[in-house]
């Protein structure tokens, strides 16, 4: 079993918009009124109501109150009161390090965030960059990993079935990550998973202590009938197989591994090499093509890199349109981590030797 | 695509791949045909057709390509400009937004050719021909050259926009106008007017936007993009307006269209009756 410690972090793990219900009549108490537009309303947080966080924004004086205990008096709370860092021209305001604290069926839970608030057209609205995750350290045979929870703060009160499972070497632990940034350190909860050719039975387990929350994974162990699956493709650093029997996650897999028989969805891949990097997310765009793997019939998985610079064209009327896209070895699209979109993807026409038009792509 | 460049072309992406791949692609073959031509020709036949009518015979008429021409020209020539400063402005969208003064000259240039007929009795009646045949004749020239494929809603507003403000500013500058032709002084209002018009029509949504931000957003962005966008219409008006200044054939037209009296001619030296030397 890995009891999970609470982390903060200095880069948002996740980022979440939040529903605001907004309101007019002024709560029981307020701070005293600012000059300039005030936005009220309340932070709903999923479902669970007993969650929302009723709050005051100032906008023009950029300044943020929250009813951190929810009693509808906005000026009994001093940890609640926040200055906005970032400010644009318009009604985009930042505010920084903000404690939250949720109600769980086993405590209270504490969450590290940014607030966005935005006031552009005819409603505000709202986001959250998540900097707090849960983490602790299992071993599998042979090796160490860093295993946590990004919680979903808008889901179901104490539930983690939408949460991300973060899954990394025990070395890379002080690297940044998001969990949706390509780097596939997290996947989705998953109650049955394969790594590093262990099949593992994986129960969330949440324990209280003065009343906080005390979460903690415990992993067990299982024997499963395995497939051999071929992969083509080269520089693969992560592979995750996902909608089958088990979440199979294979770091810089050799060109034949054992998976769980059974049926996938096209797989995600982190894709590395000498300090390049690039991913591909299959989501739902695949969900037709499956991946079946036997415990006779090796299954070939083409994907991986080389990558290729492909162009595809189309006339428009008096326009030749030019499409790009980056694909593996098995036509998989992938896009490049750290893409700098000063530099974009260019290319050239020739009529027989003869260079006739070139130009850049554009991101879009 | 140039002109020159039909037939069998090789196309090639590349793109820093470090060592995940190769920085140039796979070379792709694709068989360019030249667009055809007609749909180019189409507003320009359009024009020479209605040359060809009763009341254009004569060679007075054929000033109006000068106008167009060079109206097309000098826009063509400042979309190459733009392009090779480098605006950040996508190529395509770029073209696309020259073209619509374009295509509102053609339609100028139609209702300066079609003016014996538009003008009716009434002003209402008058100005409702010229927005029809303004509108008609843009819109011909929006559809042959493929200026709605791309980006149609916005083109179509803004050319409908553009069609409108100038028709309302021409009307109203005939009824402001109409004791007295004076070229410099409908010149000076019909600045004016396509100004206040475009102020108008741009204005509510420019409140709506102040009071949704709670006033953070300056005067001067509503001003400065009015103003130019005057300017560019007024521009696109002026060398017909000079044409009829200059061209007594046009000048007519002009006058016709907008309800300005004919001057009455000076009295004769008649020598007075006897009743009157009485008086």
């Amino acid at each position: 079993m890995v009891s999970l410690e609470y982390q903060e972090t200095d880069y948002s793990v996740i980022n979440w918009g939040v529903s605001l219900t907004m309101q007019t009549v002024p709560f029981k108490k307020e701070p005293v009124a600012a000059s300039g537009k005030i936005v009220r309303g309340v932070l709903n947080f999923g479902a669970d109501s007993s969650n929302s966080i009723p709050f005051v924004w100032q906008r023009d004086a950029g300044k943020l109150y929250l009813d951190l205990n929810r009693n509808q008096d906005l000026t009994d709370d001093p940890a609640g009161v926040f200055l906005a860092g970032k400010r644009f021209t318009y009604a985009c305001e930042t505010f920084t390090n903000v404690h939250l604290l949720f109600n769980t069926a086993s405590g209270t839970c504490p969450v590290l965030v940014d607030i966005e608030f935005w006031d552009y057209g005819s409603r505000p609205s709202c986001n959250l960059a998540v900097r707090s995750f849960w983490q602790g350290k299992v071993t599998l045979p042979g090796r160490d990993w860093q295993v946590g929870i990004v919680q979903n703060v808008l889901s179901q009160k104490g539930s983690f079935e939408n949460s991300r499972l973060l899954l990394r070497p025990w070395e890379k632990r002080s690297q940044s990550f998001n969990a949706y940034d390509g780097s596939l350190a997290t996947v989705p909860f998953s109650r049955k998973l394969f790594i590093d050719g262990h099949a593992c039975q994986l129960e969330w387990i949440t324990g209280s202590q003065n009343g906080e929350a005390k979460p903690a994974l415990q992993f067990t162990e299982q024997s499963v009938p395995l497939g051999e699956v071929k992969i083509t493709g080269q520089f693969i650093r992560r592979l995750v197989l996902p909608g089958g029997p088990y979440l199979v996650v294979l770091d810089q897999p050799a060109a034949s591994v054992q998976v769980p028989t059974g049926s996938y969805n096209q797989p995600d891949i982190r894709l590395g090499q000498n300090g390049a990097e690039a991913f591909c997310q299959s989501g739902q765009s695949q969900l037709g093509r499956r991946v079946s793997v036997a415990d006779k019939t090796p299954a070939v998985l083409n994907v991986g890199g080389p990558l290729t610079n492909s162009v595809t064209a189309s006339r428009h009327g008096r326009d030749l349109r030019l499409d790009y896209r980056l694909v593996g070895a098995g036509g998989e699209t992938y896009q490049l981590a750290n893409q700098d979109r000063s530099q974009p993807p260019e290319f050239a026409i020739y009529k027989g030797d003869k260079k006739v038009a070139s130009g850049k792509f554009e991101f879009g | 695509m140039p002109l020159n460049a039909g037939g069998k072309l090789t196309i090639v992406a590349s793109s820093g791949l470090g060592a995940l791949g190769s920085r140039d692609g796979l070379p792709i073959a694709y068989n360019w045909g030249l667009p055809s031509i007609a749909p180019l020709l189409l507003p320009w036949l359009a024009i020479l057709g209605l040359l060809a009518l009763k009341p254009n015979h004569g060679w007075s008429a054929w000033w109006i390509w000068l106008p167009l021409a060079g109206l097309a020209a000098g826009w063509h020539c400042l979309e190459l400009a733009l392009q090779s400063l480098r605006t950040g402005l996508p190529e395509e969208m770029l073209e696309v937004l020259l073209d619509i003064p374009v295509a509102l000259a053609f339609g100028l240039a139609a209702v300066w050719l079609l003016s014996n007929y538009l003008r009716q009795q009434h002003h209402l009646l008058t100005f409702l021909c010229l927005l029809l045949t303004l509108a008609g004749f843009s819109l011909l020239v929006a559809v042959s050259w493929s200026l709605m494929t791309t980006n149609s809603l916005q083109v179509g507003i803004v050319l409908a926009v553009g069609v409108l403000v100038s028709s309302v500013a021409l009307s109203l500058g005939g009824l402001i106008c109409r004791g007295r032709y004076r070229p410099l002084g409908l010149y000076l209002w019909l600045f004016i007017l396509l100004a206040v018009v475009w102020l108008v029509i741009v204005a509510p949504s420019f409140l709506f936007a102040l009071m949704t931000s709670g006033g953070r957003i300056a005067w001067n962005e509503l001003f400065v993009p009015v103003l130019a966008v005057a300017t560019v219409n007024f521009a696109t008006l002026l060398p017909f307006l000079i044409l009829s200044s200059a061209s007594p054939f046009f000048r007519e037209r002009l006058k016709a269209l907008l309800h300005v009296k004919p001057e009455v001619p000076p009295p004769l030296n008649m020598p007075l009756s006897d009743a009157q030397l009485k008086t």
